[in-house]
């Protein structure tokens, strides 16, 4: 059964008066461990697709199901359950609780998950530690470089234990050792824990190393290339 | 968590914090320091005029308020005396007669309440003797009289001097018996003033052909606070000694303008109150909303992370509380002290509103009197000022979509 | 280059100025709106307290007034230095200069004095108002409240308060007995039936006046031809003055006329005190308004730090800038305060007939007041909010203006 699964979903905005076709009849199943990206120029509807599979938003038609559970019949607050339980976001604008440290903001899920202090704290560290981060865990996200927040939103994603991870754009506002360093460490978890990773890109250096890669144009799928790195 | 997010939150912009702290602070300064003051000055004018001449409670035959005649009447016999005297709560009892009479010397006449007091027991009730500015409050001696300045300017008598009184008696016969002036006394109020003669209850009594009657007894309880009880016990000591059925009046009834005056005055000032709770309650909703609107994607963040929206919806309230909490604790501090200063630094007045609260029977002095209610009242606004503007904000974070946090910039 | 405050107070007069302060409000019209809404309500809410308030003051003032005192009132030259009747008027000569004067509607001779009133079944000190039965009526309100039997005019009839009544237990046609010392210094009484009870405005009147037909208060004080005072109502409220310079040209040297002003100082007080008071609520209440506006004026100049240090970074003026803040409070400062006024005035306007305080009766007849409040709205409640508003505005915008100008244009531009 695919983890993420979107049964002919449409996303239609209505911006002052503007209609826009945000995706049109997309239909795209993801399976368990994959390491996918989302490709295509900006306009194309990657952020639009992972809003809907990361349960931000609702389509206008279709259906999305996560993990066999169809979204269209949760209300507000068990969506919040679901992506609590089940997926990890990182986003572009890296968008840490500026007012929580590197700790805590990698504490914050955990904390709603109802962790042990304890257990969280050494959870929270331990992560940091694997994302290369043990010496900034006590510093504010004003105080950290871009890449130093993006690992810290990686590892922020991760340490809940999500069964997918959705990135939008995780890349975009890093320079290219810096993000070369970021998706390696995504590869590796990918690999040694199984989390399943959506990203949306048009960064070709992120693209080379997908293992799967579904190309939108104007809201529609173009491709699907399997095998890959 | 909350509490630690909303913490930090309100750390964020910390001159906005300041501000609306301020705006609290000023709110919760204005608050006890009116409270106190308003209770001070009611107490003042409840004391004042309890003590000049009311009691906080009065013993009278049944109905006798309703008109003041000598109709109606106690029986102040030994018995009840003992009775009164003995109830639990009574700090002092006199017993009064209330009479009218005309007092005249030669072609100058001027219309008194003329009062028979205890000359022993008048003095622990009321401040009659304490306020004779000539001569002597009245003594062991027969038909001798203590006058209001206004009475003795007007019959231009002074102390030593002889007057007539002229009244009728309860036998509804006419009375007339000379006196001789014993003591001038000065009341606040300048109508008291003009018509107040005091003689001793025994030649009141022989006077009106009275015998053992009287129109009231005062009484002064040992804790104000705790009239009700007082008037249940005296209620019930004095029923078993009375023949006559008797009443037990608290000051409030006896002085039923003054307590409206108070109501009145209370009034006004909890309208006042009120408008001013509206105003600190727009301004810290604004604060509160300029926060939320601001951090709109950041609140959109938390969502994504699976943070549900009542929790949002609960941090905002905590903030508020906070907010407020702080301004509570700063005001308090502020507060509190000041209106003790004040307590104990009461101010004078002078010209026109000291002529003017001599008028209701007060002294020119305005007093501050913080009691423990006042910091609780000022406390329990605060946290209905937060409550009520957060509400909007709140519900407006939880409304937040977590889509927002995807945005680019 | 101009000083400083000359350019502030040049910025202040271009409409520009004033167009850009306006922009600045708009981009955020929630935050403004909210911060309009504080002004207006809690001022409007205010003006009607306010109003309210005077009404109450002012209906005391009125009745007193209205039931006794009247406008203006004449007596002997000394009058206020001996007991009433030993300082009398004579009748005829102060009504024939009185009569007819054209500023004045009403002339009431009347006789003042004590007594003792005796029921049969109780005796009560008593203020015996000796009155004219026609002409009472042009000066005081007191024969309206007539309850029951008739106002005065049949001889040897008395008009007695309800509260008397009650404390005599006497009922219209009972007997009561008047007992009094007249001039000559006699005690002397005579017998009256009450002919009418009124329901008096005021506790003390309604306990203890006793109206008796004056040339019957004119034979028991032994005053024959004289009155104790003649009670005078202007034909124009507004102009006392007039009538009472009038009144004094034609009684001349003979007697001293004075206002109702000069007559009830503590009444006049009074009315100053709840002005002062007025001061003192509008200013506290704009303090804590203060806070507010100065908040949202402090958040718009941080949001708009880039942007500032842009104008100043291309040569704006500091001291323009500050006006331009400046003129931010001040437009929604005034735009709160016209809406405050108008919603005050508005509710002023729809209570216009008064609110029933039938419930409260009782206790407000102890103030002689009439138990339907009108709120009255005076000219004070129009310029003290707009002066403490004014000031509020200046102090509330300067602050943030001066944080406005302490921007460095370099780091501005560098934030994002």
């Amino acid at each position: 059964m695919p983890i993420l699964d979107a049964r002919d979903v449409s996303k239609h905005y209505d911006v002052r008066g503007i209609q826009t076709w945000a995706l049109r009849g997309v239909s795209l199943a993801i399976e368990p461990g994959e390491f996918t990206v989302l490709a295509g120029p900006s306009g194309s509807g990657k952020t639009t697709l992972l809003n809907l599979f990361g349960a931000l938003d609702a389509p206008t038609s279709g259906a999305v199901a996560i993990d066999g559970q169809d979204l269209a019949a949760l209300s507000r607050s068990q969506l919040a359950q679901l992506r609590l339980e089940k997926l990890g976001f990182v986003f572009q604008a890296f968008n840490l609780i500026p007012v929580l440290s590197a700790r805590e903001n990698v504490e914050f899920v955990m904390e709603l998950q109802g962790v042990p202090a304890k257990e969280r704290r050494e959870r929270a560290l331990a992560m940091l530690a694997e994302v290369g981060l043990a010496e900034i865990a006590d510093k504010r996200p004003l105080e950290m470089s871009g890449g130093q927040q993006q690992r810290v939103a990686v590892a922020r994603a991760i340490v809940s234990q999500p069964r997918v991870i959705l990135a939008d754009e995780p890349t975009a506002n890093l320079d290219s050792t810096t993000a070369t360093k970021l998706i390696e460490t995504m590869e590796r978890l990918n690999h040694e824990r199984g989390v399943t990773f959506v990203f949306s890109t048009h960064d070709p250096q992120v693209i080379a190393r997908a293992h799967r890669v579904v190309r939108l144009r104007d809201g529609q799928v173009v491709a699907d290339e399997k095998g890959g790195a | 968590m909350i509490l630690r997010l909303a913490w930090r939150n309100i750390g964020r912009n910390k001159r906005r914090t300041g501000l609306t702290v301020a705006a609290a602070v000023f709110a919760v300064v204005l608050v006890v320091h009116m409270i106190a003051l308003t209770t001070g000055v009611h107490e003042g004018m409840i004391e004042t005029n309890v003590r000049m001449h009311a009691g906080h409670l009065q013993v009278t035959g049944a109905g006798y308020l309703e008109d003041r005649t000598l109709e109606r009447f106690a029986r102040w016999t030994p018995a009840l005396a003992r009775a009164i005297d003995g109830a639990p709560g009574v700090a002092a009892a006199a017993p009064r007669v209330n009479g009218f009479a005309l007092l005249s010397n030669g072609p100058a006449s001027q219309g008194v309440a003329l009062l028979g007091v205890d000359p022993a027991r008048e003095g622990a009730v009321s401040v009659w003797p304490e306020r004779v500015v000539r001569g002597e409050f009245l003594g062991g001696g027969e038909r001798e009289i203590v006058l209001g300045e206004r009475v003795a300017e007007a019959l231009r008598v002074d102390v030593g001097d002889e007057l007539l009184v002229f009244t009728v008696a309860y036998t509804l016969e006419n009375a007339y018996e000379m006196f001789r002036v014993r003591g001038v006394l000065r009341a606040p109020d300048p109508t008291l003033d003009r018509s107040l003669a005091l003689i001793s209850l025994a030649d009141a009594q022989a006077l009106l052909v009275y015998e053992e009657r009287v129109s009231e007894i005062a009484l002064l309880a040992r804790d104000a606070a705790r009239l009700a009880e007082t008037r249940a016990a005296v209620a019930s000591a004095v029923t078993t000694v009375s023949a006559e059925a008797l009443d037990v009046n608290p000051w409030q009834r006896v002085m039923p303008e003054l307590e409206q005056m108070l109501v009145i005055d209370d009034a006004q000032n909890y309208s006042m109150l009120g408008i001013l709770v509206l105003v600190v309650t727009f301004g810290l909703l604004n604060t509160i909303l300029m926060s939320v609107l601001e951090r709109q994607r950041e609140l959109g963040v938390m969502l994504a992370l699976g943070l549900q929206p009542r929790a949002l919806f609960r941090l905002v309230y905590v903030e508020s509380l906070l907010l407020s909490g702080v301004g509570l604790a700063v005001g308090l501090a502020l507060a509190i002290p000041g209106a003790a200063i004040m307590e104990q630094n009461p101010i004078p007045l002078t010209g026109e509103v000291a002529q003017m609260t001599a008028q209701f029977g007060v002294d020119p002095i305005i007093t501050w009197k913080l009691e423990a209610w006042n910091p609780l009242a000022a406390t329990a606004l605060m946290i209905g000022i937060a409550l009520l503007s957060a509400l909007y904000p709140a519900a407006k974070a939880a409304s937040a979509r977590p889509v927002d946090a995807l945005r680019s910039l | 280059m101009a000083p400083a405050p000359m350019e502030f107070a040049r910025s202040l007069a271009r409409p520009s100025t004033w167009r850009l302060a306006l922009r600045g409000l708009g981009r955020q019209p929630r935050r403004s709106g909210v911060v309009l809404a504080a002004v207006a309500i809690g001022l409007g809410a205010l003006v009607l307290a306010m109003a309210l308030q005077f009404g109450l003051i002012e209906q005391m003032v009125e009745t007193a007034i209205r039931t006794e005192i009247g406008d203006l009132q004449a007596h002997a030259p000394d009058w206020n230095e001996a007991p009433p009747l030993e300082r009398r008027l004579p009748l005829a000569e102060s009504l024939a200069a009185l009569e007819g004067a054209p500023t004045l509607s009403g002339v009431a001779p009347r006789v003042r004095g004590e007594g003792l009133a005796q029921s049969p079944r109780a005796s009560v000190g008593v203020r015996v108002l000796g009155a004219d039965p026609e002409r009472e009526p042009s000066v005081s309100t007191l024969a309206s409240f007539v309850r029951t039997g008739a106002w005065l005019g049949e001889p040897r009839r008395v008009v007695i308060g309800s509260g008397l009544a009650r404390r005599l237990g006497v009922e219209v046609g009972g007997k009561v007995v008047l007992s009094v010392q007249d001039a000559r210094g006699d005690l002397t009484g005579e017998s009256f039936r009450v002919g009418g009870i009124v329901n008096a405005p005021s506790r003390e009147l309604d306990e203890s006046v006793v109206v008796v037909r004056i040339d019957e208060a004119q034979r028991l004080y032994a005053i024959p031809g004289e009155i104790s005072e003649v009670a005078l109502r202007a034909r124009d409220g507004e102009q006392l003055a007039a009538a009472s310079a009038v009144a004094k040209r034609a009684l001349g040297e003979s007697a001293r006329v004075e206002t109702w002003r000069e007559l009830e100082p503590m009444l006049v007080a009074l009315l100053g005190l709840f002005d002062q008071m007025g001061w003192v609520i509008y200013a506290a209440i704009f303090v804590a308004m203060a806070f507010g506006i100065a908040n949202v004026l402090l958040m718009s100049v941080f949001e708009r730090t880039r942007e500032i240090g842009v104008m100043l970074a291309i040569g704006m003026l500091p001291a323009r800038m500050v006006a331009i803040v400046t003129a931010e409070s001040v437009v929604l400062v005034v735009t709160g305060v016209a809406l405050g006024l108008a919603l005050g005035f508005g509710a002023i306007w729809l209570l216009r007939d008064g609110i029933d305080l039938a419930a409260w009766s009782e206790g407000m007849r102890e103030f002689g007041v009439p138990t339907l409040l009108k709120p009255v709205a005076r000219a004070g409640d129009v310029w003290a909010p707009l002066w403490v508003a004014g000031i509020t505005a200046l102090i509330a915008g300067f602050w943030p203006a001066l944080r406005a100008v302490r921007i460095r244009p370099a780091e501005a531009l560098r934030r994002t």
